[in-house]
């Protein structure tokens, strides 16, 4: 492999003039452009863009102005979007230039800073109302109060079958032929003491508020108080589910 | 100071996903300025010389994955280097419609705007005399002049035999003093 002193010998064999030349660089670079070549490189790359040609190189360092890049995606965006925006109207223009003169007007109206207050109006209708505080006495008294109540309740729900619940053909005839209406309290009233009596005893039946609260203040078979608190139509239920047979024994 | 790593080094690196760029980054670093100057000696003007420097790592970058490396990365650089120079230079004259003493002459008064351009000095007389030659005869000679390449490192780069590179050097160098002394 030939050497540098056989490059510069051959030179001063050939033109001694020219060998006596000195090798000045005469030509200059803009200050620091080594040390940003490779990023400028890099970042071409990274672009892979198509402009990579002679004549469309980016000069990242020079040339593109400052934030081009930053924005570039919001600028095509928005060519595109108006690009779109003309190619509908032009579309609309075909179908029918009658609806493309009246331009997308809109003939309706809204009160006046409507839409200014229009997010607080909302927010304020969905935000979470407090809760009614429900104050919660000793388990002791309400039980007895629930158990009065359940009592009471089981008396008249007992009266009200008996009378009107079950079906007619459980009274007897006497009864039920003087039944003209349905107003139970009306026919009640025609009812003589002496039929009703007669009717109790032919039946058998022996009810009075002591044997319904008997029958129905068995603690465990009562609803709890988070039952009430839950439900407001606990009680209802529990009343619906006792078996009267059970009244009857 | 950059520490400049062996070749195979740099080539390990970029076939490394995870140090791939690192490895393309040290490659530009380690060889920009000498085909640089190789570049701008031929196209004369900076802005020239930049474009053409980055198209050809930007093709430096797609060739390496299948670069073989039984051949040498610095001759591929440069034959790409030199490659790209003449095409550029190509184009310029398919752009101008110009023929090529045209061009070259064009090349001598980019020379000259230069504003350091001293006609009196004999270093820019040199310059413009290098650039009355042939293309590929001013390609020759300035590896050979100023990059002090070997015959047989040119006949790679260049795919061009040795002796042919040789006799072509001999006669830029008499073209060269021929221009300065008589002119």
């Amino acid at each position: 492999m030939e050497s540098r002193i056989d490059i510069l010998n051959e030179i001063k064999a050939l033109s001694p003039f020219l060998a006596g030349i000195e090798k000045l660089n005469v030509f200059t670079v803009p200050e620091g452009y080594f040390n940003f070549f490779s990023d400028d490189v890099l970042a071409i790359l990274k672009e892979e863009n198509s402009n990579i040609k002679f004549g469309n190189v980016i000069h990242l360092t020079t040339n593109v102005p400052q934030g081009y890049f930053d924005s570039l995606a919001e600028t095509v965006l928005a060519r595109v979007k108006e690009q779109q925006e003309v190619a509908d109207l032009n579309e609309l223009r075909t179908l029918s230039p009658m609806l493309y003169s009246i331009q997308n007007e809109n003939v309706f109206t809204v009160p006046q800073g409507y839409f200014e207050t229009l997010s607080d109006n909302i927010n304020n209708k969905i935000k979470p109302q407090r809760s009614k505080v429900i104050t919660i006495g000793k388990r002791s008294n309400t039980f007895i109060k629930y158990a009065v109540a359940a009592a009471f309740t089981g008396m008249m729900a007992l009266g009200v079958f008996k009378f009107s619940g079950s079906p007619a053909n459980a009274l007897p005839d006497y009864v039920t032929d003087g039944l003209k209406s349905h107003n139970v309290d009306e026919e009640l009233l025609q009812i003589s003491d002496v039929d009703l009596i007669k009717y109790l005893q032919a039946n058998g039946e022996n009810v009075d508020a002591q044997t319904v609260a008997n029958q129905t203040l068995d603690e465990k078979d009562l609803p709890n108080q988070t039952d009430y608190l839950m439900d407001d139509k606990a009680l209802d239920k529990y009343m619906d589910n006792i078996n009267t047979n059970d009244l009857k024994n | 100071m950059t520490l400049h790593l062996d070749d195979k080094e740099l080539l390990s690196q970029f076939h490394e996903p995870a140090t791939k760029e690192a490895g393309y980054t040290r490659i530009i670093k380690k060889y920009q300025e000498k085909l640089y100057w190789h570049i701008r000696r031929m196209v004369v003007e900076h802005e020239d010389a930049n474009d053409v420097l980055q198209n050809m790592f930007i093709k430096v970058w797609k060739g390496l994955e299948n670069f073989r490396e039984d051949s040498q990365l610095y001759t591929w650089l440069y034959r790409i280097a030199t490659n790209e120079s003449l095409s550029f230079l190509e184009q310029q004259k398919k752009r101008s419609s110009v023929s090529l003493n045209d061009v070259e002459g064009g090349l001598s008064n980019k020379l000259q705007a230069d504003k350091h351009f001293d006609a009196n000095k004999l270093e820019w007389k040199l310059q413009v005399a290098i650039q009355q030659l042939p293309e590929k005869q001013r390609v020759v000679f300035n590896l050979r002049y100023y990059d002090e390449m070997p015959y047989e490192k040119m006949s790679r780069v260049l795919e061009t035999s040795e002796g042919a590179l040789k006799a072509s050097y001999h006669h830029a160098v008499k073209k060269i003093e021929d221009f300065i002394l008589n002119r």
